[in-house]
This record gives C-alpha cells, structure tokens and sequence, in this order.
C-alpha cells in the first residue's frame, strides 16, 4: 500500500503541476493579465477610420491603462465607426472636453485609444461621448502627404 | 491500370482501418464510465503515461525556448522589432508548437510503451486471460490507458509551453539583452487567454484522443509476437505523427 | 434446451461439451471438416495431433474466442454460436483455462492474480476473498508464494498460480493448452496431479490438449486424435494406441516419416540439383 501511496501523491503533484503552469502562463503572458476592472463605466466615440483597432484593445491615460475597447460597430447613416470603451470606475473625473485618439505601440505594435485629458470642470459620464476624436493615422495618407509636400519622400525606395 | 486499381484497394484498406478504429473508439468509449469506478487503475496509468512523460517534455521544452528566443531575436532585430519577440514566441508556442511538439514527444515516449505493454499482454496470451475471466479487456487494460493519456497530453503541454516561455526568457532577455519588460508585457498586450492559450489545450487534448486511441489498437490488435509488437510499436510512432500533423491542420484552420 | 440429451431425460446427465458437424476455415486452410465430438460430465478428455490440426482453436471455439463457420458447439448446455458479450461471460464465469505460458497478470502479485476473477465478478467481501485464495493457493502447494510478483516464478510455479485462478470461480468446465509443455519432470508431475485431484475430488469436466502421450495417459481416460481436419482416432488410451491406421501410428510412435512426410512437398532432389538422368 506504501507503493500506491506514493503513485497516488506522484500523480496529484503532476497534475498540481499542469495546472501551475497553466495559472503562470495564464495570468503572466495572456491578456488575463492585462487590465481587469470590477466596476467599470461606458463612454462612446466616434471616429472615421480605425484602423488596425480591435476589441479589448486598451484604452490608455498618460500612457496607463485605464480600460478597454468593448465593442466596435459602424453607424450605418452617419457612416463612421462607433467605438464602445470600458472605462474603470476609479477614473470617473475625466474632463468633459478630453479627445480620444487611435494610436500605434511602435512601428509594428497593436493600436490602442489614449484619451488627452481636458480642461473642463465637468466630468464624462457613463454613455457619454468624447466630441473630439482623432483616427488612426494611415500609412498610405502620410506617404501621400509626404509625396505632394515633395519633403523628401520616399527617398529610400529602391 | 494495375496501379490504378493498388491506389484503389490501398484506400480501401485505409477506410477500413479508419472504420475499425472508429469502432473500437465506440467500444472504449463505452466501457469508459464503468471503469471510472476503478479509479485507481486510472491514477496509476496517469502516473505512468503522464508523470513519466515529464523529463523529456520539460527539458524539450526548455531548449525549444531557448531556441526561439535567438532566432525570433536575430530575426526581428534586423527590422527593429524585437519588441514583438514575447508576442511572437507565445503566439507560436501556445498555437502550435506546444501542442504539435508535445504530442509528437508524447506518442514516442507515452505511446509506444501503450502499445507495447497491451502488445506485450497480447502476446503472452494475458488479454486472452482475462475474457475467459468473463472480465472486458477494453475496459479493465484499454479504457485506464485512454483516459490517463487524453488527460496528459493537455497537462504536459502547458509545461511544456511555460518551460519554453521561461527558455525564451533566458535567451532573449538574460543573454541577449531583450528588456525583461518589454519581453512580458508584449505578450500580455496581444495574446487572448482562450484564442490562443486555451485554444492549444485543446489541441493538446484531441491529439491526446489521438494517439491513445490509435497506440492502445497497435497494441490490442498486435500480432502476439515479438515481431508483431515490435512492428505495431514503430506504426504506433507513424501513424501517430500523420494523425497529429493531418488534425493539426484541420483544427487550425476552424479556429481561425 | 440445447442438448440433445435434454430430449429423453432419464437416459443419462447431458454432455459437457457437444460439438456437431463443426466446420472452421482460417484464411485458406481448412482446420475442421465437419467433425463431431462429445464430452461427458465428469470425464478427463487428451485431444493430441500434429501441430496445426487445430487443437487450440478447438479450446477456442469451446470458449466462444474464435467464431466458426457451420456447425454446433454446446457447452455446459449454452449454444456457443448464439452468445455474445454478457451471456457469454456469464458461460466464461462456469469455465476455467491454463493457458500455455500461464498467462498470469505480470503488474499483479500472486495473490492479485487469484483473486482477480473473484474481485471483477463477486461481490465477495474482501477477507472472504482473502481466505478463498489462500485455500485455492494451498491446494496448488503455493501459498507461501502469495506475496511473490509472476516474473519471481518459475515456469512450473507460474503454472500452478494460473491453475489456481483457473479456478477460483470453481469452474464446471477446464479446459488446459499444453500444461505440460517446458516444465521439469518434477513440475510436470504436480501438474498431472493436480489434474486428477480437480477431477476426481470437485469432478470437473476436463479436456486436455497436449502432445506427451505419458502424461495424458495418467490423468486421462480417453483419447481423441485430430489430424486433417476430421478426428482420426478415438476411445480408451489403449484401444487408440492398438489402432491399425498407419497415420495413428506413426503419430504415437513419434516417427519421422509416414502418412505424414517428413519433405515438405518438393520437386525430386535429383531434378532440382540438375543432376537427374538425362534422357
């Protein structure tokens, strides 16, 4: 019975083992780890293009995340994107007049929304919507701008 | 014309071992809530298949890691974006590697010694033994092999990918100077928990189903000699190598 | 209902063993051509031939292991060819094999081993599980090796553990696969006794396959010989061994050539070394 004693605690330390990593992996490398908040409240924005913009893409504040997009859809009569965001509760005296912009982490990173925090002594509220957004930048718009400043674009082309 | 009609029957044959092994997956399957009340049948299996499967899953695992952390390094250095190294060695891991390696790992270490041990049992007439014991051998050897095996392969996955992530780590960050930040919070910003993690368990766990099942009807439907085991063995590796990569495939382009 | 005894009652007990006009085919060889075979309750039956005649897929086909393709088997009064999976083990449950190589559970100790059959289909308390094994061990002499693992044995141990799981489920019915093959004079004769003794003291119905005439001639009271798919010979040891058939003989008397040859068929030697006569 000492022998299948010793199985039995082999095999739970193997599966406690599986599972460990599991919980490492999980709240270490995935978005698990990423921002969670209990309580959050909704605040909408309206942009023209997205870009690259994904659901649970953060939503940052001086460069902290503060929440995260929700949801992303297009308004069918005023045909631009309608962006859902979670904001966390704990930051609920954002100025009325902050602008929300899509912005790119490094040359190849993922997008995200920074808010830029106002000045008015009035704050968003939940269903709110950020009045001045900026959308993503295109590569494509800013060669082109580049091309008819004639600034010395597209010099390195080969 | 001849070779035509070899094409043929060779298809012919393949459906056919598709067909039985099908029916012998009902057959374990069957039998399987029975024999949970042997429990510790089924411990001492996961021990075996699993427990046992440890070593080389972690030291493979490791080195797999170290691996990627200098290639990926020297890869995305030379466009600047090394920044992206955590995302993309745990993209790849928790995806495919992970999965597909282990499985591969597993059927050679767990797999083979199924369809030995039951060939072994085949050979030396126990299997026999116990029908005429009135006691199913599906169900008393098969069905503890199955489960402890469909249960395994998931677990030693995920070791398998944390000991690769920690080899990355080691590579990128500590020899090759990756900030250590840098390294975890890139895979925080863009790898989902069930896409990409979760959906890699699962994986784990259908090739799991796969290779117990086809190195338990090696082993089962073994020719009850030294030779036939020894044979069954080497098929156990092939066809279980197919059988992943051919799911692999299959699952992944679902998922996506 | 199925034996064919079950008609006229009175008359006397129903066989064991009932086979009728049994025909079996493996692949392209024809093992059984239609024979008949009866085996009275009670009784110790040698079943000899050469080598491939069919001897062991006969205990298959007893034990409902291997199908067959026309014909009657009945055993213990059940129509083998009608049963599957549970009525089927519930018919195993009444029979007992030594295998050839003893077959015992090599991750199991000897007591396991004995007790298994009686773990997966009683319901039996364990310390009275644990006082049927040890009689059963007792009577094959090797309590004391309860604790030992199968690969501790030897060949002749190995045998008598499995004779005792044979039979802990006290079976109607035993059949034995060369019980005698690769023991020592000294193994062997325990096992001839332990034949006899099951015989005569619990009366169990015994076929016994095997090729050492000696031995089968102490535990058995008669003899049936298989060879080309029919039973050539078959009665009381020595009216078989006075039968005038050249064929009995030369398989009793172990002689190398005979009905059966001793070349396996060939072109004439001189032909093929290209040294015949030329014409």
């Amino acid at each position: 019975m000492a022998a299948n004693r010793s199985f039995e605690i082999g095999t739970g330390l193997f599966i406690v083992l599986g599972f460990a990593a599991l919980l490492f992996l999980a709240t270490q490398t995935t978005n698990m780890a990423g921002f969670r908040a209990a309580d959050t409240y909704e605040l909408k924005a309206r942009f023209t293009n997205i870009g690259q913009l994904k659901e649970r893409a953060p939503v940052k504040l001086a460069g902290v995340t503060i929440g995260t997009v929700r949801s992303i859809s297009l308004d069918g009569t005023a045909l631009d994107a309608v962006v859902h965001v979670d904001v966390d509760s704990q930051f609920s005296e954002l100025p009325e007049d902050s602008s929300l912009s899509i912005l790119t982490s490094g040359l190849l990173g993922d997008q995200f929304l920074a808010i830029r925090p106002g000045g008015s002594p009035e704050f968003l509220v939940d269903g709110d919507e950020f009045l001045l957004t900026e959308s993503s930048l295109q590569l494509e718009e800013l060669i082109g701008k580049f091309m008819v400043g004639g600034d010395g674009g597209g010099e390195r082309g080969n | 014309m001849t070779a035509l009609k070899d094409l043929f029957s060779s298809l012919l044959d393949f459906i056919q071992r598709l067909g039985a092994m099908g029916s012998f997956l009902m057959r374990i399957l069957r039998v399987l809530p029975g024999s949970l009340r042997r429990f510790d049948m089924h411990l001492r299996q996961l021990w075996f298949i699993g427990a046992m499967s440890l070593t080389i899953i972690i030291i493979s695992g490791l080195f797999v890691g170290l691996v990627l952390g200098l290639q990926f390094y020297s890869a995305l250095n030379q466009f600047g974006a090394s920044g992206a190294l955590g995302t993309l060695t745990a993209l790849s891991l928790y995806r495919e590697l992970s999965p597909v390696v282990a499985a591969l790992l597993f059927s050679g270490r767990a797999g083979t010694a199924i369809t030995a041990e039951i060939g072994l049992m085949r050979s030396t007439q126990q299997i026999e033994a116990m029908e005429m014991m009135a006691v199913d051998p599906i169900r008393h050897v098969v069905a503890p092999r199955f489960l402890a095996a469909t249960i395994a392969l998931p677990l030693l996955c995920v070791v398998f990918s944390a000991l690769a992530i920690m080899g990355a780590h080691w590579s990128a960050v500590l020899w090759l100077g990756l900030d250590n930040g840098t390294y975890w919070s890139s895979m925080v910003g863009s790898v989902d928990l069930v896409d990409d993690l979760l959906a890699g368990v699962f994986k784990a766990l259908v090739f799991g189903v796969l290779v117990a099942l086809i190195a338990a009807y090696q082993g089962y439907h073994a020719k009850p000699t030294g030779e036939g085991v020894a044979y069954a063995t080497t098929r156990t590796v092939i066809h279980s190598a197919i059988a992943i990569l051919a799911f692999d495939f299959v699952l992944t382009a679902f998922m996506m | 209902m199925t034996d064919p005894a079950a008609a006229n009652p009175g008359s006397r007990p129903p066989p064991a063993v009932a086979i009728r006009k049994l025909t079996t085919q493996l692949g392209s060889k024809r093992i059984f051509d239609g024979i008949d075979l009866e085996v009275p309750r009670g009784s110790v039956t040698a079943i000899m031939g050469p080598s491939g005649t069919g001897k062991t897929t006969l205990l298959r086909h007893l034990t409902g292991q291997l199908a067959f393709d026309s014909g009657r088997v009945t055993v213990l009064g059940e129509d083998i060819g009608q049963l599957h999976h549970e009525p089927l083990y519930r018919l195993r449950r009444r029979m007992g094999m030594l295998f050839q190589h003893g077959a015992l559970l090599t991750d199991l100790t000897v007591f396991d081993n004995v007790a298994f059959p009686l773990r997966e289909n009683t319901d039996l308390p364990e310390p009275l599980i644990r006082t049927l094994v040890l009689l059963k061990l007792q009577s094959v002499g090797l309590r004391g090796a309860a604790g030992l693992m199968p690969a501790e044995l030897s060949g002749g141990m190995a045998r008598r553990v499995a004779l005792a799981r044979a039979i802990a489920l006290d079976p109607e019915l035993m059949l034995y696969d060369e019980p005698f093959v690769g023991l020592d004079p000294i193994a062997v004769a325990a096992v001839v006794e332990l034949i006899i003794t099951l015989n005569r003291t619990l009366g169990v119905t015994s076929l016994v396959v095997a090729h050492e005439i000696e031995h089968l001639r102490r535990v058995a009271d008669r003899l049936v010989v298989l060879a080309d798919g029919g039973i050539i010979a078959d009665g009381p040891f020595d009216q078989v061994q006075a039968d005038p058939s050249p064929m009995v003989q030369q398989f009793l008397r172990g002689l190398s050539d005979g009905p059966v040859p001793f070349h396996y068929p060939a072109a004439p030697l001189t032909d093929e070394l290209g040294i015949g006569g030329a014409t």
